[in-house]
């Protein structure tokens, strides 16, 4: 399993790194936004994704519809502090299959990431 | 009488101060008034009070005017001035001059330069020499050439006087009497039994290392060390800084040790309030606020009517008397009461209190960011994130950690914790291989203590019953 994490803040990305190592995810990759994610996912081809919304450069929502135009089947979680449901419908259309709002607890990110996997698992 | 008048004839002149004589032979003498003689008696004549060189000189001038030198002036005596008296001084020893102390650290090898290492005092020891005084001097008079005294100033006698403190030997060294402070101060030489700091122990006077009481006026500052082997008191706020004294401790003030203060009391401690700091007090501790946050070993007892324990861990050989234990926020907070079991380790319950402490403070942030009525910014919405994990994972830590909940104790306690207040909830009370913790709060005054395997307590002037039962409370049996 790779993981791409993809937020600004490097406290949130160190956050979700430990989360995804305790439930034995060790082949992670970091990008500060999203015009830095997209010159490496290509490269990096992750099985998962978790993307935040406000980003300096490339924005979350605008790396998203990029992304699905090359990949529509890899899962992206959105874990952002946008929490309007219009906002949310918005990531939805954008091609999203979790969302996950900040502030977040570690056992809410690890309940997303396996709801995720198994919905995607389940597709396939 | 014109005639007369022209005649020439020798004269001695006396300068005005009479310091100095001189005799003019003019032109046209007869042999007998340039006689060595006459001279002689013109120099009488005029005061002069004639010396042995004086009259040789006189001599020898007559003899020159015979033999043809005319004409002559010339000064044949000079008055003998007076030699002043020296005025008395101190050589000090080495090291020992108060006014040219040298408090400037050094630079070491690296060039790094230690300002917390900096002496701003002269320590003396018992029987050590810090200086010969030298007396002053008379002087001696001297003679002008009318033979009058010219007066010799006499030397100055020392511009201090020497406290009891130090005595003179027989050689003249000044030799301190007891251990202290050697103090110039306002004329006066002394050696101070207390080390008296005016200020505060700060990069103005450097550690404090001093065998004997110290006294510190204002604070303590962060990363300072104040050692002393008898008495510390302490006017100010002790920071975050590290106390050792052999004797007592007196700072009513407070100690804000924000987890890097230290204490290590050979005797009592009296102190105000003591927040996030550690260490062991041998005897007894009076506190006359709050202890929070801290992880002390006490040796006797702990004793304040207004005093409140609010988290941390305290290790109390002696009986307590508190006002309150515990905060009505439920800061889970630890009493051990008696002798230590073998089989506690001080680490471990340090440890577990440092991340109990730590979880506390991360679960107060989150509060104040979860009130309603702060904003909810994405800023404020990472922190939250971020206190969430790191609570999460400090009490996955406290789990690892190994606790004193099932470690038998083997020493019998005989401690009494009498609360006149409130024991609050998540108080632990930790009595002889038993783990007390409280689920709700337990009004005062109550009185606990331990019966043969009974933990007991009396609230007021109740009947004595046991305390499992009693607040929520549980009572885990070490196994």
């Amino acid at each position: 399993m790779r993981v791409m994490l993809i937020d600004d803040s490097k406290t949130i990305r160190r956050i979700q790194r430990s989360i995804l190592e305790q439930l034995g995810y060790t082949e992670i990759e970091e990008a500060c936004d999203g015009q830095d994610a997209l010159s490496r996912v290509a490269a990096f081809q992750p099985t998962l994704i978790l993307l935040d919304w406000n980003m300096p450069n490339m924005d979350g929502i605008t790396f998203l519809k990029a992304f699905r135009q090359r990949d529509t089947t890899t899962p992206v979680i959105m874990v952002t502090t946008e929490s309007e449901k219009t906002r949310v419908i918005e990531a939805i259309r954008a091609g999203v299959n979790n969302y996950v709002v900040k502030p977040f607890t570690p056992d809410l990110l690890q309940q997303r990431i396996k709801e995720t996997l198994e919905r995607t698992t389940a597709k396939a | 009488m014109t005639e007369r008048a022209n005649t020439p004839v020798p004269s001695v002149i006396v300068c005005a101060e009479r310091l100095s004589a001189r005799i003019v032979l003019p032109v046209g003498l007869d042999a007998e008034a340039a006689s060595e003689l006459s001279l002689r008696a013109v120099a009488k004549e005029r005061g002069v009070h004639l010396t042995a060189e004086a009259v040789t000189l006189l001599a020898e001038i007559a003899e020159r005017y015979a033999n043809g030198e005319s004409p002559i002036d010339q000064e044949f005596l000079r008055a003998t001035l007076p030699v002043n008296g020296v005025d008395a001084w101190i050589e000090w020893m080495d090291g020992f001059n108060p006014s040219e102390m040298n408090d400037s650290p050094e630079a070491d090898q690296s060039g790094t330069i230690d300002y917390y290492n900096r002496q701003s005092f002269i320590r003396v020891s018992k029987n050590e020499p810090i200086a010969t005084l030298h007396a002053h001097t008379e002087g001696e008079d001297g003679l002008d050439v009318c033979g009058g005294t010219l007066t010799a100033t006499a030397g100055k006698r020392l511009g201090m006087t020497i406290d009891k403190s130090l005595v003179l030997s027989d050689d003249r060294q000044l030799v301190a009497q007891i251990d202290g402070v050697l103090k110039l101060c306002k004329g006066k030489l002394r050696v101070e039994p207390v080390l008296e700091i005016a200020g505060a122990v700060d990069f103005s006077t450097g550690n404090i290392d001093f065998d004997g009481d110290v006294m510190i006026r204002e604070d303590i500052r962060d990363h300072f060390r104040v050692r002393a082997t008898k008495d510390v008191t302490i006017e100010g706020l002790i920071d975050a800084s590290h106390i050792t004294c052999g004797g007592n401790l007196y700072a009513r003030r407070g100690v804000a040790g924000r987890d890097e203060g230290t204490l290590d009391i050979g005797g009592d401690a009296e102190i105000g309030y003591i927040e996030q700091a550690r260490g062991k007090i041998e005897g007894s501790l009076s506190i006359l606020r709050e202890i929070m946050h801290s992880t002390l070993e006490i040796g006797k007892d702990l004793t304040g009517d207004a005093g409140r324990v609010i988290g941390g861990s305290l290790h109390v050989l002696g009986d307590v008397r508190l006002a309150e234990i515990g905060s009505r926020g439920d800061t889970p907070t630890k009493l051990i009461l008696g002798p230590k079991s073998e089989l506690t380790d001080e680490g471990e319950a340090a440890a577990n209190t440092h991340v109990l402490n730590e979880i506390e403070k991360m679960r107060n942030e989150l509060r104040v960011l979860q009130d309603p009525t702060t904003p909810r910014s994405a800023v404020n919405a990472e922190r939250m994130t971020e206190l969430e994990f790191e609570i999460a994972e400090a009490e996955a830590e406290l789990q690892a950690l190994p606790t004193n909940v099932e470690t038998p104790v083997d020493a019998e306690c005989t401690s009494t914790i009498e609360v006149l207040r409130m024991i609050h909830a998540r108080v632990t009370l930790e009595i002889s291989g038993r783990t007390i913790v409280f689920g709700h709060e337990l009004k005062g005054p109550v009185k606990i203590w331990l019966e043969g395997d009974t933990v007991m307590h009396q609230l007021g002037n109740a009947e004595p019953a046991p305390l499992r039962g009693t607040a929520g409370v549980q009572d885990r049996l070490a196994a």
